[in-house]
């Protein structure tokens, strides 16, 4: 029995490479049909995201064959000599694609180290082939693992603490000032990628209102019209000030646009309640002492990117911590792994010493009519209890000596002392 | 008989000593415990920390009722009780807070504090929990003390709020990382949650202080016609301006942010600190049993 993954993912392939790789959510159904039937009915999924495509298998025989059907597979389907893709291609056997997974899950293998759409991706990825019946015994207990694994990984470590993109950043820093977005008012002065980028974000997050300011009001009316919000010429900025919670800065200025003055009194005006100043321009909008005033906090681009940079370098820092979880993980799953090699011997011994009891139970209880039917069946229960005991030492010895020391010396010996047959 | 009333005397006393001093245990361990995750931002150890508190309080609540049953009076008065009943009121608050999203993290502040109420607690209140407790003199006096110790609980989680507070505006306005500041609730929800309860603590402050003076107007015979001039009622009436002003300039919206939120921990803190005092060293001029130190 072999489990092997082959894939691709943004550290082996271009873009494009993935791009043609990738499989469409809705052929994913298909193409785990006709997997099936060239492995016939192994377990399978197939993971495809923007940034990889992997396929899972488990199925009884060796893995060399089993990779050799996929990779023919891969190029059938995706209509390409196995040339174009075999450099990019990764393979994993038993331990090691127990161990990709888990990291994968965990997203330590993403682009971004700790994001936290992949491990919703490889759940949908298993769902659908779950759903397709495609998946078997040991391919449901990997995942499951994986998925225990990767929230472990999120809540003990903090691989996943702080966001790693300025634009998100911004917006963790607005859900650490206000404690709902959807009440909130954004102010976007100026225009351009970063501050369309971020507003964005803070939409998604839920702010409710959002005033575009530019020189030009039929440009602020564009952006506005994208946010269902409202658009002003940049003059009227005062008179808008004071309703803004959070104001995202961004134009082409070469001066100051937002002086202390201007937001003191803004403050006054909405009674001091805090104000959050994104200052994504370059050269920089606000004047840097406006973070001195009370309930006012100013980032400046340096500042996000300061925040990013230490996210980043925490998160890295986490990595060993993370490793250990998946090693552990690991090695649990490759101990139930050996365990099912020692299943069919402990089936059939079950089998065995059951035969025996049920074929005296009957010769006995037959020589004893006597017995009322509450009394045979004390007696067939006391004959269940005392096989059992005696199985209970033998099996976990059996399932310990297969992950420890040659586990087919062990079986035959096992299967030899008690007239086992091999079929089973 | 007699032997019988011996015995579940005797047994009453032990559950006594063995609750207060396991819940003094289960405090201390739950603000290591909280102290840990402060270290590693381990989320499950907040809920472990929750748990040691909760079970903390449940043995004080055990003190109270193994005292109550020995002594047949609730026992509220004296030192030991006093100091366990804010520790109950204040796990309470914490536990009922936590029940909001996002709250846990606040633990951080509020338990270590506990640890050290429930630490001088285990100093100073074995003399007095071998002791009966002082009967309070009617319902009047009952409700009062329950309510000031309701609001005293209140203004010490505010104020510890205050403080987690100030930290999380400190660490946005520094820009710093990876600090506990960086895992407690929004700015805006912190500001709800200390103007909530001393929107809670005020009213009761105000009620039991009312209470108070129509008890001791009515025993002005034995607490002496000098009884306003003790130091817990000028205290007491010094907090309710406190907190009248702090609320109406929140309000007002005339301060707000990290000035205020420092106004209410040094203030609250300092006048904690000097109940604190005067209850150890009992110069209060009367007890809360009703009857002149």
């Amino acid at each position: 029995m072999s489990l092997v993954v082959a894939g691709i993912n943004h550290t082996t392939s271009n873009i494009a490479l993935r791009e043609r790789l990738a499989f469409a959510q809705d052929k994913i159904p298909e193409a785990l049909s006709q997997l099936r039937q060239r492995l016939e009915d192994a377990g399978v999924v197939i993971v495809s995201t923007c940034n990889r495509m992997e396929i899972y298998v488990n199925h009884i025989g060796e893995a060399t064959d089993l990779l050799r059907e996929m990779r023919q597979f891969i190029s059938q389907w995706h209509d390409m000599d196995e040339s174009e893709f075999s450099d990019s291609l990764y393979e994993h056997e038993d331990a090691e694609a127990a161990g990709h997974l888990f990291r994968v899950a965990a997203s330590l293998d993403s682009m971004i180290v700790g994001e936290d759409q992949i491990l919703g991706q490889v759940h949908d990825a298993y769902i659908l082939a779950h759903a397709e019946q495609a998946t078997d015994k040991i391919i449901n207990n990997l995942f499951q693992k994986a998925f225990t694994i990767a929230k472990k990984v999120r809540s003990t470590t903090k691989i996943s603490e702080g966001k790693v993109s300025i634009s998100s950043v911004a917006v963790d820093l607005a859900v650490s000032i206000f404690m709902n977005l959807t009440d909130k008012t954004v102010i976007v002065v100026g225009s351009g990628e970063m501050s369309e980028l971020t507003l964005k974000c803070l939409v998604d997050k839920g702010v409710g209102c959002v005033i575009v300011a530019n020189r030009s009001v039929q440009n602020a009316q564009i952006l506005a019209d994208q946010f269902y919000g409202e658009a002003i010429s940049l003059d009227s900025l005062d008179d808008h000030l004071q309703r803004a919670d959070i104001v995202i800065s961004s134009t082409g200025a070469p001066g100051i646009v937002l002086h202390r003055d201007q937001i003191a009194q803004a403050l006054k005006q909405r009674s001091n309640q805090p104000m959050f100043v994104i200052d994504i321009a370059l050269p920089r909008d606000a004047e840097a002492s406006i973070n001195d005033l009370d309930n006012v906090y100013l980032y400046d681009i340096d500042n996000l990117k300061a925040v990013t940079g230490k996210n980043i370098e925490a998160r890295r820092n986490e990595l060993d911590r993370c490793y250990q979880i998946i090693d552990y993980g690991v090695e649990q799953f490759s101990r139930w792994l050996h365990s099912l090699i020692a299943e069919p011997t402990i089936v059939s011994l079950s089998h065995e010493f059951n035969a025996v009891r049920t074929r005296e139970l009957t010769k006995t209880l037959d020589s004893l009519k006597h017995l009322s039917d509450a009394d045979r069946e004390e007696v067939e229960y006391l004959t269940k209890r005392i096989v059992n005991n005696i199985l209970q030492q033998p099996m976990t010895q059996i399932k310990q000596e297969v992950h420890d020391a040659d586990h087919s010396g062990v079986l035959q010996i096992v299967r030899r002392i008690f007239g086992l047959k091999e079929s089973l | 008989m007699g032997a019988v009333c011996v015995q579940v005397y005797m047994l009453m006393a032990w559950l006594t000593t063995l609750s207060f001093y396991g819940a003094i245990a289960a405090y201390i361990f739950s603000a290591v415990v909280v102290l840990i995750y402060i270290r590693n931002g381990n989320n499950d150890l907040l809920s472990r920390a929750k748990k040691l508190a909760a079970f903390g309080n449940v043995l004080l609540l055990l003190v109270f009722l193994s005292r109550g049953i020995e002594f047949g009076r609730i026992p509220f008065t004296g030192l030991g009780d006093s100091l366990n009943l804010f520790l109950v009121l204040c796990t309470g608050i914490i536990l009922l807070l936590q029940r909001e999203e996002k709250m846990r993290p606040l633990m951080a502040y509020y338990l270590p504090a506990l640890a050290i109420l429930a630490l001088i607690s285990g100093i100073f209140s074995p003399a007095s929990l071998s002791e009966a407790p002082k009967e309070l003199n009617g319902l009047l006096l009952f409700v009062h003390v329950l309510l000031v110790f309701l609001a005293f609980a209140l203004f010490f989680i505010a104020s510890l709020t205050s403080m987690a507070y100030v930290t999380k505006a400190q660490s946005l306005k520094r820009m710093t990382s990876g600090t506990i500041a960086e895992r407690l609730p929004s700015l805006e929800r912190l500001d709800k949650v200390l103007f909530r309860l001393i929107g809670f603590g005020y009213p009761a402050f105000a009620l039991t202080l009312a209470l108070g003076f129509a008890w001791a107007y009515g025993s002005r015979d034995t607490l002496g016609e000098t009884w306003y001039f003790s130091p817990r009622i000028v205290l007491a009436l010094f907090m309710v301006i406190f907190y009248a002003f702090s609320f109406h300039i929140r309000r007002r919206g005339l301060l707000r942010g990290p000035k205020l939120a420092y106004l209410v921990f040094f203030v609250s803190t300092a006048l904690f600190v000097m109940y604190l005092g005067i209850e150890l060293m009992q110069i209060g001029g009367y007890t809360m049993g009703g009857t002149p130190s």
